[in-house]
């Protein structure tokens, strides 16, 4: 895992995730991602996809709203626990 | 009884006031600020208002509505994210005998233009989150929380000297609040609930379930829901402590949020509990605070009671059921699980739950119809709808009664069983929608012939089945397009295109015939 290719696997792991995203459509990195579909349930699916995928733990202080509140977030998130 | 009524003794205003005509909600919080004033009422986070305080910004509020002119039966419509000021506005509409409509702050403007042109409020309350709507409030004086360059700013409505009590000018027989909910039709219906209705409720809950003057209580259901306003009542008759959230924390970081606030009482859907059942595996918090979980809004599968119980073992789980139109049906109590499993307990003392068949005839213990449910906790109605309204409260032997809609039995020892919800009427992820607003959004789409929305109950999916012209028209495309007319928890999880949707004699869509093909 190197850190080129984090956002590409980032976007394959968010991508099933926002059902409110157009089928073809990258996932906007400073959209809301609520607004693209992401409910509460599927943001824990995500958190540990996202600690399985990349070999992280996201720290309690960090698991927050905000962190999942953008794709950017949780990738400044990520880059930090790389 | 004096056979002649003119010598009953002459009831002084004071006497009156005793009997309580004009009892009205905010009396909650103006008796928590005298029994308790300086226990914590509200927190979030960041700010905490004790009783005192809290009474005391009500009046002020109070004061500041009168002053606008606004006063006994005028709308106000709140949409925000959930927080303390929403709940101190509404307080104070309901003192000075005004009514509240609160709404999902991820309402979209359709609807929220449909509910503004129903209940013609005369203030509406916006945050940051809800900022986008403010177009559809162009007739509507407005008040804004958090957004400083708005105009009128919430904290102006609270002045620094002692407020004068604005007295309450109705009766509690009337209206306090409007929550609405998805009518039998695309058209979302508000359900009138009196102050005299939130007392009898909240009191006959707090029978069944005692809380506690040192609990801490959660809300992390939107206050547009019935089930997360309520908190605020109960709580006051015990002098509890109410930790307002967001339903956005209710995902990775709840566990955490629980822990941090010393929570122990937890009020949710069943959704909320798979998500707390799955992260408490996943990564254990220590939670030894939690006492009571209550459940409402949808089934609570029996895995999720034996995980509550195995997860977190100190706490009590209450399943229960109920519905907007009269609030709360039933309560389980914890030591009534194992012996009554799959029940929804028994009804509220003081009320009365029986099914009835096809012709409205009562049927025996045991055997399953329509159930209905009667007592002082049924609202008045729906707001401005009295066709709807004489269908929903019928009045049967002479009584008013509910209709609920949903299909189940009595047993011999007065325990409720749901065994099917009605076809108008879905329940789904907490919140309760009609097929037909699905339907009516999806057949605006270009494209879109017909349409018919169910619930898959065994996978918990809303599937929507169509027939399209156009054969571009694939599920995913469907699925955006309605997230954009509908709230996230309308929006099918999955959608089947059909040559033809199968009909029922009088040309109506078939749901039966679509669950089938299921």
């Amino acid at each position: 895992m190197t850190a080129t290719d984090l956002p590409q696997k980032l976007q394959e792991i968010l991508r099933p995730k926002l059902r409110f995203l157009a089928p073809s459509a990258e996932v906007p990195m400073d959209e809301d991602l609520g607004k693209l579909g992401l409910d509460s349930m599927a943001s824990i699916d995500l958190l540990m996809e996202i600690e399985q995928q990349f070999g992280v733990q996201i720290p309690d202080e960090l698991m927050t709203a905000d962190t999942f509140a953008t794709g950017s977030h949780l990738q400044a998130v990520i880059e930090k626990l790389i | 009884m004096p056979s002649n009524t003119s010598t009953l003794p002459f009831l002084s205003p004071s006497e009156l006031d005793g009997l309580e005509a004009a009892w009205c909600i905010a009396e909650y919080v103006r008796e928590g600020a005298r029994r308790w004033p300086e226990s914590i009422y509200f927190r979030d986070g960041s700010q905490e208002l004790t009783y005192a305080e809290t009474w005391r910004r009500i009046c002020s509020i109070a004061a500041w509505l009168s002053r606008q002119g606004i006063g006994h039966n005028d709308r106000v419509v709140m949409v925000t994210d959930n927080r303390i000021e929403t709940v101190l506005l509404f307080f104070a509409v309901a003192q000075i005998g005004a009514i509240s409509v609160i709404l999902h702050p991820q309402i979209k403007p359709e609807g929220l233009r449909r509910i503004l042109s129903q209940t013609e409020p005369k203030l509406g309350l916006l945050d940051s989150a809800t900022a986008w709507l403010r177009e559809e409030f162009r007739e509507t004086s407005l008040v804004w929380v958090g957004c400083e360059n708005e105009g009128c700013h919430f904290a102006d409505l609270i002045a620094e000297e002692e407020p004068p009590v604005v007295p309450y000018p109705g009766l509690k027989i009337d209206p306090a609040f409007l929550v609405f909910t998805s009518g039998s039709t695309g058209t979302p219906r508000g359900v009138i609930l009196t102050h005299d209705n939130v007392r009898f409720v909240s009191a006959a809950i707090q029978a069944r379930l005692p809380y506690r003057a040192e609990d801490r209580v959660a809300i992390f259901l939107p206050l547009s829901f019935d089930y997360g306003l309520y908190q605020v009542f109960y709580a006051a008759i015990r002098g509890a402590s109410i930790f307002i959230g967001k339903p956005e924390h209710a995902g990775p970081e709840l566990l955490r949020i629980l822990a941090a606030q010393e929570i122990s009482v937890l009020p949710g859907v069943p959704t909320l509990f798979g998500g707390l059942i799955k992260m408490q595996r996943y990564r254990p918090v220590p939670l030894p605070k939690i006492r009571i979980i209550t459940s409402t809004g949808d089934h609570l599968p029996q895995s999720y009671i034996a995980s509550l119980r195995e997860l977190f073992p100190q706490a009590l789980v209450y399943p229960m059921y109920g519905l907007t139109e009269c609030k709360r049906v039933s309560i389980l109590l914890p030591d009534e699980l194992d012996a009554k499993l799959e029940s929804v307990g028994r009804p509220l003392d003081g009320t009365e739950v029986f099914a009835v068949d096809d012709d409205g005839k009562r049927l025996p213990p045991g055997v399953t119809g329509e159930l209905c449910i009667r007592g002082p906790h049924l609202a008045l109605g729906y707001w401005r709808a009295p066709e709807e309204t004489a269908k929903r409260y019928p009045v049967l032997d002479g009584t008013r009664v509910l209709r609920s809609g949903d299909f189940g039995s009595v047993d011999v020892d007065g325990f409720l069983y749901i065994h099917g919800r009605s076809d108008f009427l879905i329940k789904h992820k907490g919140h309760r929608l009609s097929p037909a607003e699905v339907e009516e959004e999806a057949c605006l789409i270009p494209g879109i012939v017909a349409a018919g929305c169910i619930k898959d109950e065994a996978k918990d999916l809303l599937c929507l089945f169509v027939s399209v012209s156009e054969s571009s028209l694939g599920e995913s495309q469907i699925i955006q397009a309605l997230s954009v007319k509908l709230e996230p928890a309308k929006v099918p999880n999955r959608v089947f295109l059909l040559p033809e949707l199968p009909k029922t004699g009088n040309q109506k869509i078939d749901r039966k015939a679509l669950r089938a093909i299921l």
